[in-house]
Parts: C-alpha cells; structure tokens; sequence
C-alpha cells in the first residue's frame, strides 16, 4: 500500500517545495487553502499523470534559469486601449477601460471550484497574489478589446482574473501570455450569461527558459457564445489550456488555434469541452506545425453527458512536421452518452506537399518563402473566426516565425 | 537559347531503385523557335520537363542542358524560373488559401528581385492581370479565388498560361497544354500562347496529338520515344504521325 502510494506521489521537488513555500507568505483564507491543498496531493504534473504524458512540468520546471532576455513581444499594442498589464509581481498597471467594464482587486479569492482536473490552475488560485483575483464585470457592449498582457521576466508571476459577461453582452478579450525566464501560470474564469458572445483571443510566446501555463474556464450560459482563437509559439513547456462548459443548453463554443513549434520549444493545445445540456453546438480547428527540435502536443476532449441531445460537435486536429525532427503528439477524444448527438473528429500529421513546393518554386518563389506560403495557408484556417484586424496581426507574427532564419 | 546535349535521367522513387528514364536525349531551340516534341505514353515527355526546371526526384546521370550558354542543371528551380523559364504543368496544383493574384504577384516579385529589377507596383501589376485576364476570357473574380481550388481542368490550364502572360518568361515548355481542354478553351490558350511568341523567346511544346499544333505551329517536330529522340523534321511530320501513328515513324527511325 505504502509503495503504491510512493510512486503515485514521488517525493516533493525542489521547486515543488519551494512553491509551496512562496503560499505560506501570502495572506491566508479558505479559497487559497483549499487550493493549495489540492495542489499538495498532486504537486507538478508529470508524465505519469493523465492528461501529462506529453508535457512533464515537474521535469520542465528543474533548474529554469534566470537570465536577461530580449524584450517579449507584445502584438496587440496597438489594438487596444482598456488594458491590464501584469508584471512579475505589483498590481495589474491599467490602461483606459471602457465604460461598462467594472474593475475590483479582491484580497480575497472567492472560491476556485473544482480544480482537482487542473493541478495547474489549482497552483495558480493557491499562489495569485497582487490582488488574489482581478473581477471584471462587463454590462455592456464592448466595442474596444478589452487586453490582458501578462509578461513574465524572471521570478514568474501567478494570476487570476474572473470575468463575468452579463446577460447578451457581446466583449472582445485579447490575452497575451509572453515569457522571458521562470515559471508562471494564469487562471482566467469566464462566466457568461444567457445570450452573451465572448471574443477571445490567446496569443502565447516564450523563450527556451521559461514555462508557461494559460489555464482558462469558460462557463456558457443559454445561447451563449465563445468564439476563441490561440496562437501559441510555445516556451521550454508552453500549456494552453480551455475547459468550456455548455451549462445551460443552447450554447456554441468555437475552440481554433495553432500552433508553430521552433526548435527548442514545446507547445501544448489542451482542451476539454463538457456538453451538459442539450442542443449546443462546438467547433474545433487547431493546426500546427513543428520544426527540428519543437515538439507539439493537442489534446481535444469533448464530452457528452446523457441530458445532452443534440449536441452537434467536431473537432479537427492537423499537424505539419516542417523538418526531420520535429514532433507532434495527439490525442483527440470523444466520451459520448447521449444517443442523439451528431459528433465527429478528424486527426492528421504529414509533411509539405513536395509537388505544391515544386510548383510554387518553378515560378520563381525561392524555397523558404515557398515552405512559409503553403505553411501559412494551412495555418490560416485556425484564425477565420476571428476577427479580420485580429486574424491579420496572428497571420504576420506566424508569417514572420516561418520566414526567420533558422 | 536551349542546348541539351546526350541528356540521360533517372527517376528515383522513394521507395524504390532508380529508373533510366531519359537515354541520352540531344536537342537545340534556338531564339525565337518554337520546336514541338510528341511520342507515345511513357516516353520520357514529362521527364524532360521536370528535368529541364529542377523537380526532386530525379537523377541526371549524363549530358548537359545550357540556357543561354549557362549550365541550367546546377541552378535551383526559382532560379530557373528566374532567368526566364516556364512550365505550365499537366496537371497544375492547387494551392488553398493563396488567391491567384497574390500569389502571382509574390512570383512575379521574386524573379524581379532574383533579376534585380525593381517590384512591379500594385496599379501596374492590376492593369497587366486584367489585361491578360480579358485575353484568356477569365472572368476576374476568378483571380480572387485560391489558386486553382476548385477549377475545372480547362480552368486550370486557363490560369497556367494567365501566369505565363503575367510573368512573361523566355522559355516555355507546355507540358500536354491541350489535355482537359474543349476546341473553343484550347483555341483561346492557343491565342495567348501565341501572343507571347517573339524573336526573343522559345517554346518546347509538349503533346500527344497534333491537334495543339493546328493552332500552336512548330517550327520543328520532335518524336521521342524510349528515351531518345528517334526522328525531327518540319511540322509535315506532326502531320504524318497523326496519320501513320507512332509506330510506323519509330519503325522507320530503328
């Protein structure tokens, strides 16, 4: 019993330690107690934990140094004006934000509800400091997008933000998570009244040295709508993931993103999607595409609870391997106990088109920019949800990675 | 303008041992001629082609191929493409989410830039593809759409001489230009074929049957078969392959 035990929970890391340790400084209350407990019984992620094969945390997180890096990029700055910035540490530094938007800094975390799925997000409610959480509640129509920017430098940084839509409000939320150095990790909660549509648009970079995690929860409310775009380069680990949930019946949730791994960087698109009550309906496009040395990881679940007839659901995963070397690890999956459901997925990886290549080239288009034209057309797909001006700035960050030297 | 001289090729599959497809072919296209090489299924036509632009996959083994005194054979496909040759493909890709005039526009650029002229602005750019557009009959909405996604095979060959019109090239080898087109499609690709002969430029004109060369005329036939070119003559030869078939003329040249 004891030995079972033991390999279940391996001793406590160093930096698992130390994690816990940066908790016992922070003002204590029942929210983060609870979900430090949480993490105690799991600790970091590994390869043996389910839903973790792919990307160790607890390994990726060993001796992260602290080093000056280049200035992270920032793609939307010049989209918005309601913006949020989180550094390593202090309180969020505000832009202009829009009428409508309330803004509360809260000492105290108001609960984090089931973490026990998310070890990650449960270490983020136990350790988000300056405040614990950051409230927006959003009662009218946003035409601005409303921009949270959390860049890490060195120490990490840990955050939470809740937001809450109220009733047909339509918000664009634009995240961007960029990494220099450390670990660091967000929980964002969205909560969505009956009929409000969410704009949400995740754009992730990081460098060699860092790991980083973007956790969100999104809770739809009756006919609610989240249309959601991700664009992630990956970090040393890079994990971006979206729990949706159809509450209330009568809901869509568009889940695209894509994904480019250089070398050196590991990229993880994870999602689940619970379809709990009936006639909703979910959408997913990820593509990716790796480089010698990138790896990346797409994890797509949808689940289909007994009450939930009608659900019309697919999911669509498909992968670029750009060089001898790279790697792509899949798993999509579909847990169905409804019976009328319609529910479909679609999973491939390959290389380039060798004949599309020969083509483009034969007209004169030079062989890198040929790779990036036909690399770039495929990744395309994964932004048409988005809006234009948003899917333009996505298509020339991935446009401008696939031309880089390498 | 085009010399090959004892040309040998071998295809190499990936999963296979190489193939002598090409045994030993010899041909010159001087300036301004247009030469028409014709011969039965599998006798090394599309080899030639992929040969002469530098598709993967092939292994030349002997001979020569000079452009313009240039060794043709050492150069990547972009810089072929660069110093002015082009292949309109049998079989033309489809390359989604690329709309036909940008990417066009991106060829047309890159051999400008490999050439080290100046890029072509967007007004004059838009004049020219209209122009051509009207020439080939294209309906100009056609442009905006991806790259051949969707077309139909005349379509398709449509847009492969759209693109010659546009980038202009020097040497153009039409690769069965005629397959997939009806008589009215292949009358109005002959027209802007046409339009671009000059002085200046040569053809290599590709086919099975000499119907392409009612409307294309050669100034030489070229047969090849197995490999090598077994006969070459004025376009009265075109004319009596269409009447004898092929295996009288090769009889007659073993």
């Amino acid at each position: 019993m004891a030995s079972s035990r033991a390999s279940l929970h391996p001793p406590r890391s160093a930096e698992e330690q130390a994690l816990i340790e940066r908790y016992a400084h922070l003002p204590a209350d029942a929210s983060r107690r609870a979900a430090i407990e949480a993490f105690e019984k799991t600790g970091l992620p590994h390869r043996r934990v389910e839903g973790w094969r792919w990307s160790d945390v607890r390994a990726a997180v060993r001796g992260l140094e602290c080093k000056t890096v280049a200035e992270p990029p920032d793609p939307f700055h010049s989209q918005a004006e309601g913006s949020l910035y989180f550094y390593d540490d202090g309180l969020p530094s505000r832009g202009r934000i829009a009428a409508g938007v309330k803004i509360d800094e809260l000492a105290i975390g108001a609960g984090s509800g089931d973490v026990a799925a998310m070890p990650l997000a449960a270490l983020t409610a136990a350790l988000a400091s300056g405040p614990a959480v950051t409230s927006l509640d959003i009662s009218s129509d946003t035409v601005e997008p409303i921009r949270l920017h959390f860049d890490s430098r060195c120490d990490g940084q840990f955050r939470r933000v809740e937001i809450t839509l109220r009733k047909g409000v339509t918000a664009r939320v634009l995240e961007s998570h960029v990494a220099g150095a450390g670990f660091s990790s967000v929980l964002v909660d969205y909560r969505l009244e009956a009929d409000a549509t969410l704009h949400r648009v995740v754009y992730q970079a990081g460098a060699d040295t860092a790991v980083q995690a973007a956790n969100a929860r999104v809770w739809l409310g009756h006919g609610a709508r989240l249309v959601q775009t991700a664009l992630g380069f990956g970090a040393k680990l890079a994990r971006i993931e979206t729990r949706v949930t159809h509450g209330a019946g009568a809901s869509e949730a568009i889940l695209n993103g894509a994904y480019l791994a250089g070398k050196g960087r590991h990229v993880d698109f994870t999602s689940h999607v619970g379809h709990d009550m009936p006639g909703c309906v979910t959408r997913q496009i990820v593509k990716g595409a790796a480089r010698a040395g990138g790896r990346g990881v797409f994890q797509g679940k949808f689940l289909v609870a007994r009450d939930a007839q009608k659900t019309d659901a697919n999911m669509e995963h498909h992968a670029l391997l750009l060089e001898d070397g790279a790697e792509v690890n899949a798993k999509p999956e579909l847990e169905i106990y409804a019976d009328d459901v319609q529910c479909a997925h679609g999973n491939t990886a390959g290389a380039i088109d060798e004949d599309a290549l020969f083509y483009i080239r034969q007209r004169g288009v030079p062989e890198r920019e040929a790779r990036a034209m036909l690399t770039e057309s495929f990744i395309n797909e994964a932004f048409g949800a988005a809006d234009p001006a948003i899917a333009d700035i996505l298509t020339a960050e991935a446009r401008q990675w696939l031309l880089a030297p390498q | 303008m085009l010399e090959l001289t004892n040309l040998h090729a071998s295809v190499v599959p990936e999963d296979g041992p190489a193939r002598e497809i090409l045994k030993g072919v010899s041909l010159s296209v001087p300036k301004g001629e247009v030469h028409a090489v014709m011969g039965p299924n599998g006798s090394g036509k599309s080899t030639l082609s992929y040969v002469l632009t530098g598709r993967n996959g092939y292994d030349v083994t002997d001979g020569a191929a000079t452009f313009d005194g240039d060794d043709l054979l050492s150069l990547e496909p972009e810089a072929r493409a660069a110093k002015g040759v082009f292949l309109s493909f049998q079989y033309p890709l489809e390359i989604a989410g690329v709309p036909v005039l940008t990417f066009v526009r991106a060829a047309l650029n890159a051999q400008h830039k490999a050439r080290g002229e100046p890029e072509v602005s967007a007004p004059d750019f838009l004049r020219k593809s209209r122009e051509a557009a009207a020439k080939l009959k294209i309906d100009p909405d056609m442009l905006k759409r991806p790259l051949n996604v969707g077309f139909s095979g005349g379509e398709k060959k449509r847009l492969e001489i759209f693109q010659m019109l546009m980038l202009a090239p020097r040497f153009m080898i039409l690769d069965e230009t005629d397959s997939g087109l009806d008589i009215d499609a292949l009358k109005v690709v002959a027209e802007g074929v046409n339009a671009l002969r000059s002085p200046e430029r040569s053809m290599l004109v590709i086919t099975h049957y000499q119907r392409l060369l009612d409307y294309i005329k050669p100034d030489k036939v070229h047969v090849l078969s197995a490999g090598r070119i077994v006969a070459s003559g004025g376009p009265d030869l075109a004319l009596r392959l269409e009447k004898e078939g092929y295996d009288g003329v090769i009889e007659e040249a073993a």
